[in-house]
């Protein structure tokens, strides 16, 4: 049953949890949301440092500067830290088991370099422990726990989907395909889901993020899929059904666009390869970064020269 | 599962090599007669790609060595 998670898939849930932030809070941490100010908030999570003991390079996933508000509580007694760092952590592996010690490595290495309060939080898609909680790492000398650290987890899979499917916040609309649903209930849910967002009046980019996530972790067998697309036809859904084509028409032809430009840059690749190569790993990169248009003419280009730099591939 | 766009993105994948090899074929073998465009528009993704890195790397081979023409 265990679907693809992809890299992919990954790399685009954390798009769209930057994206929804603010209400991925309100969603599962909703006493914290009113306390952090979002219109004030700063992406570090470029932030690649080398990670202790095994002093590699590390991309985190999420991590935000937020400013906290004057009426929140203060973070500890005697400290008047008025900013934070939130670090989400994403995890898709079917145990949490080795991303326990990594989170607390993340955790001791972003205070060092910020000197600022972090809250962790690592959200898990395939391992639902009590659903929203705090998970822990510890560590221990003959038996005495010399370490125990904490942070906050989301575990998709113990949350009921139902209710997440009909609640108010979208995040969790989008979600819900990853968390508890009786089999007999898929194609209802994800039916009703992928209609909250066609009809949430969300700017074309955002519903296209929600459904992109919502079909990524989907489960359907054959049987719900045919279930799905017969309730599509049923009145509830005449009049969500426009817009929820639109969705996947746009998705659809996006697709199909970065598609064709695959298939040129395969074409300028293997081209000029045959005439100039073996390429340097400078050109490929260069080549690598072209857009649509300049591939184009790249191609065009390509029967007419006679070097890599009347190409401007090289210097 | 395989979202809209990843679906929509391998079918452009494939239009677009089907595109090239066709403009690769046309420009060196002229006009193509009916059956070689049928053969290419049977092509699978794959098979596509080995056909596009034969026209590009073996610009001698004929349209029966590309197994285009009886």
């Amino acid at each position: 049953m265990s679907n693809s998670l992809s890299p992919d898939h990954d790399q685009r849930l954390k798009v769209l949890l930057k994206e929804f932030f603010e209400q991925f809070f309100q969603c599962f941490f909703s006493r914290w949301a009113e306390r952090f100010d979002f219109t004030d908030l700063t992406w570090l999570d470029k932030e690649v440092f080398l990670a202790p003991p095994q002093g590699e390079k590390r991309q985190l996933d999420l991590v935000a500067r937020l400013r906290i508000r004057p009426d929140a509580p203060p973070l500890q007694s005697e400290l008047t830290e008025l900013v934070a760092l939130v670090h989400v952590e994403v995890e898709s592996r079917e145990s949490v088991q080795p991303f326990r010690p990594r989170m607390f490595e993340y955790y001791t290495q972003l205070r060092r370099d910020s000197g600022l309060p972090v809250l962790p939080i690592g959200l898990y898609l395939r391992v639902g422990l009590e659903g929203i909680g705090w998970d822990a790492y510890e560590e221990y000398f003959w038996g005495h726990r010399l370490l125990r650290f904490e942070y906050a987890y989301v575990g998709l899979p113990s949350l009921p989907a139902e209710e997440y499917a009909s609640g108010v916040n979208l995040l969790g609309v989008a979600l819900s395909t990853l968390m508890r649903t009786p089999r007999e209930r898929q194609a209802e849910l994800y039916a009703e889901s992928l209609k909250r967002i066609a009809l949430s009046g969300e700017n074309d980019w955002r519903r296209h993020l929600l459904t992109e996530c919502l079909e990524a972790y989907a489960n359907l067998d054959e049987v719900q899929r045919l279930r799905f697309q017969a309730l599509l036809e049923t009145e509830p859904y005449r009049e969500a059904k426009p817009l929820m084509i639109t969705t996947y028409e746009r998705g659809k032809a996006e697709g199909k666009a970065e598609g064709k430009i695959e298939a040129n840059r395969e074409m300028a690749l293997l081209q000029l390869d045959a005439r100039f190569g073996p390429l340097a790993p400078e050109v490929q990169q260069r080549v690598a970064v072209l857009e649509a248009e300049q591939l184009r003419q790249l191609l065009v280009d390509l029967v007419k020269v006679s070097s890599l730099k009347e190409l401007h591939l090289e210097d | 599962m395989m979202t809209t766009y990843e679906r929509g993105k391998l079918e452009g994948r494939i239009e677009g090599r089907r595109e090239n090899v066709l403009l690769l074929l046309v420009t060196r073998f002229g006009p193509l007669a009916p059956e070689v465009q049928q053969r290419v528009a049977a092509l699978d993704a794959e098979q596509l790609r080995q056909l596009l890195v034969d026209l590009i790397k073996a610009p001698s081979l004929s349209l029966k060595e590309l197994h285009l023409e009886d």
